[in-house]
């Protein structure tokens, strides 16, 4: 007889998400459903409101990553009303987006990935937390980490105004300027920074790397995509989080296109799935062929490897030698195995630390002209980051007098929702054998979520017995036969 | 030569400012503009606005208790 295993609440996450697994009457996966049971709703209830609110309204979108959704916003207004910010606002806005890239994919190793590795996949779940992880690296290891999230994270209290939900953006450049004082604390901070991410990779290089088993899972075929890849690169095609064009390349590693932000549209596509709240994005020259992978698939992923798969290098020599070093270990890019997200994330935070650090010793930033004034009527305006989570896209359209008329939001998450999708179909069908769930089993397929950091924390701050929500009952073939609805 | 009358009190940096931008692209040459705000920094800004859109700032009267008025000729 089949049976349904259900895991919900998946863990160590941002946010909701559920995960079924349809066993046939061998005990072996048949098929996988990774669903996010929650509704944003953003886009609709923003249409009519002011432009200008709106960095102040999408962070509400995460607790987590709300300085990505503040600083996207803020350059989608830079575009709607048509003005550039001053040298100097651009170089603060990277300043406090590099802070906070540090300290987020900080949180991610050591709080909601890294139990995986450092306490073991298979160990009891009352320890595969952080306070495993202390008790594996020590309480002073451990005081390191909180400390450097408290110095990022008071770099973004001084220029953001607010930790959670800064309030600083303004289209055409920021509200306060930095001092000389400012400059020198931030850039003692950056230095720290530094440090403390080379101590992260030397850990994992310890923990994981000299460990053949975890070696081998990383290396292995059960996270393993072969898929094309997007991310935001500079001028020289290196990685950079706050601006540049958009480059995909394909799953040979070939550039398979590079367009400005503006041109979003012109290569990404989204759908639905009568199973999800949650949109499915794929490229649109590709087309959408289903949950599979491949050059034939449309499906891409985003995040820390996919930025290190597209780009031709990191921006700064600490990084790129971790990122020379990687691909080498690892075998040549592109790389297709999903745990390797979790390296390229202690690149990236290396490579955050280190852009940081630039910004921090350029006396430009203490100029105190900080702002343009925006002169045009406003129109249209798309803005473009990479969060800690990928491709980060806001773009909105509104009338002469700035009242917003229509919103989208691609929010990072959502361009890896199909790979997501796969990856636990695949890890799933490649560990549940013969009926054999255990505790370590199941989380083995939550890992394969977990590499990507997803992010669906819009809507958490619901209260799930409250929310109304509807139950589509269906046959084998997948049609709906009865719907239940839930006031 | 008409005057059109926006006030923007209540609304803080950038909003004033915006609500200008927006405003202009009604105005024809020669018409006037009376903004009143209670910003702090909403003179600053009008005045590079002004600068910088090449249009004249007539004047700027402080009406207290934080508000202030001013006359822009398109």
């Amino acid at each position: 007889m089949s049976k349904r295993i259900t895991i919900d609440p998946i863990t160590r996450l941002e946010g909701h998400g559920k995960i079924e697994i349809f066993l046939d009457d061998d005990g072996n996966v048949s098929k996988t459903y990774f669903q996010i049971p929650e509704l944003r709703g953003f886009e609709a209830f923003c249409v009519g409101r002011p432009a200008e609110e709106m960095p102040r309204i999408t962070p509400k979108i995460c607790g987590v990553c709300p300085t990505t959704h503040h600083i996207c916003s803020t350059k989608a207004l830079d575009d709607l009303f048509k003005v550039e910010p001053t040298p100097a606002a651009k170089k603060i806005r990277e300043l406090m987006y590099s802070a906070f890239m540090l300290e987020d994919h900080t949180l991610h190793f050591f709080f909601l990935g890294g139990p995986d590795f450092v306490v073991g996949p298979s160990a009891a779940p009352a320890e595969r937390n952080i306070l495993g992880v202390i008790a594996k690296v020590g309480i002073d290891n451990a005081k390191r980490v909180i400390k450097l999230r408290k110095e990022c994270r008071d770099v973004i209290t001084h220029i953001g105004g607010r930790v959670i939900h800064p309030v600083c953006g303004l289209p055409g450049g920021v509200s306060k300027p930095l001092t000389e004082d400012d400059r020198l604390w931030i850039a003692e901070v950056a230095k720290n920074g530094v440090e403390f991410a080379r101590f992260a990779l030397k850990l994992f290089n310890d923990v994981v790397l000299d460990n053949k088993d975890y070696l081998d899972l990383i290396a292995g075929d059960v996270y393993k995509h072969h898929t094309y890849y997007m991310g935001l690169v500079d001028k020289n095609n290196k990685v950079n989080f706050y601006d540049g064009d958009v480059r995909v390349v394909t799953p040979e590693g070939r550039e398979f296109v590079k367009f400005k932000p503006k041109e979003y549209l012109n290569h990404i596509e989204e759908r639905v799935e009568p199973w999800s709240y949650m949109k499915f994005t794929y490229l649109k020259e590709v087309g959408w062929k289903g949950f599979i992978d491949g050059p034939d698939s449309g499906i891409y992923r985003v995040a820390p490897l996919a930025r290190l798969n597209v780009s031709d290098g990191m921006a700064t020599p600490l990084a790129q030698a971790e990122y020379e070093r990687m691909f080498a270990t690892l075998g040549g890019k592109p790389l297709h195995n999903t745990l390797a997200f979790h390296w390229a994330r202690l690149i990236e935070a290396l490579y955050a630390a280190e852009r940081m650090q630039e910004l921090a010793m350029d006396k430009e930033i203490t100029d105190p002209n900080i702002r343009n004034i925006p002169t045009a009527t406003p129109e249209e305006g798309i803005g473009v980051v990479e969060a800690p989570r990928g491709t980060l896209i806001h773009h909105y359209k509104s009338d002469k007098n700035g009242i917003l008329t229509e919103v989208n939001l691609i929010v990072a998450t959502v361009n890896n929702a199909a790979a997501i999708g796969m990856s636990i179909d695949k890890a799933a069908k490649k560990l549940i054998k013969n009926g054999d769930v255990s505790d370590g089993v199941l989380n083995m397929v939550e890992m394969a979520f977990r590499a990507y950091d997803p992010c669906f924390a819009c809507a958490t701050h619901l209260i799930a017995d409250k929310n109304s929500f509807t139950v589509n009952v269906c046959n084998e073939k997948g049609d709906i036969i009865k719907t239940l609805d839930r006031e | 030569m008409a005057t059109v009358t926006l006030d923007s009190s209540g609304l803080r940096c950038p909003q004033p400012i915006l609500k200008i931008a927006a405003k202009s692209a009604e105005l024809k040459p020669g018409d006037l503009l009376e903004v009143s705000a209670d910003c702090p920094t909403f003179e600053k800004d009008v005045r590079q606005w002004c600068e910088r859109t090449k249009k004249t700032l007539l004047w700027v009267r402080d009406e207290g208790g934080g508000k202030k008025r001013c006359q822009i000729q398109f």
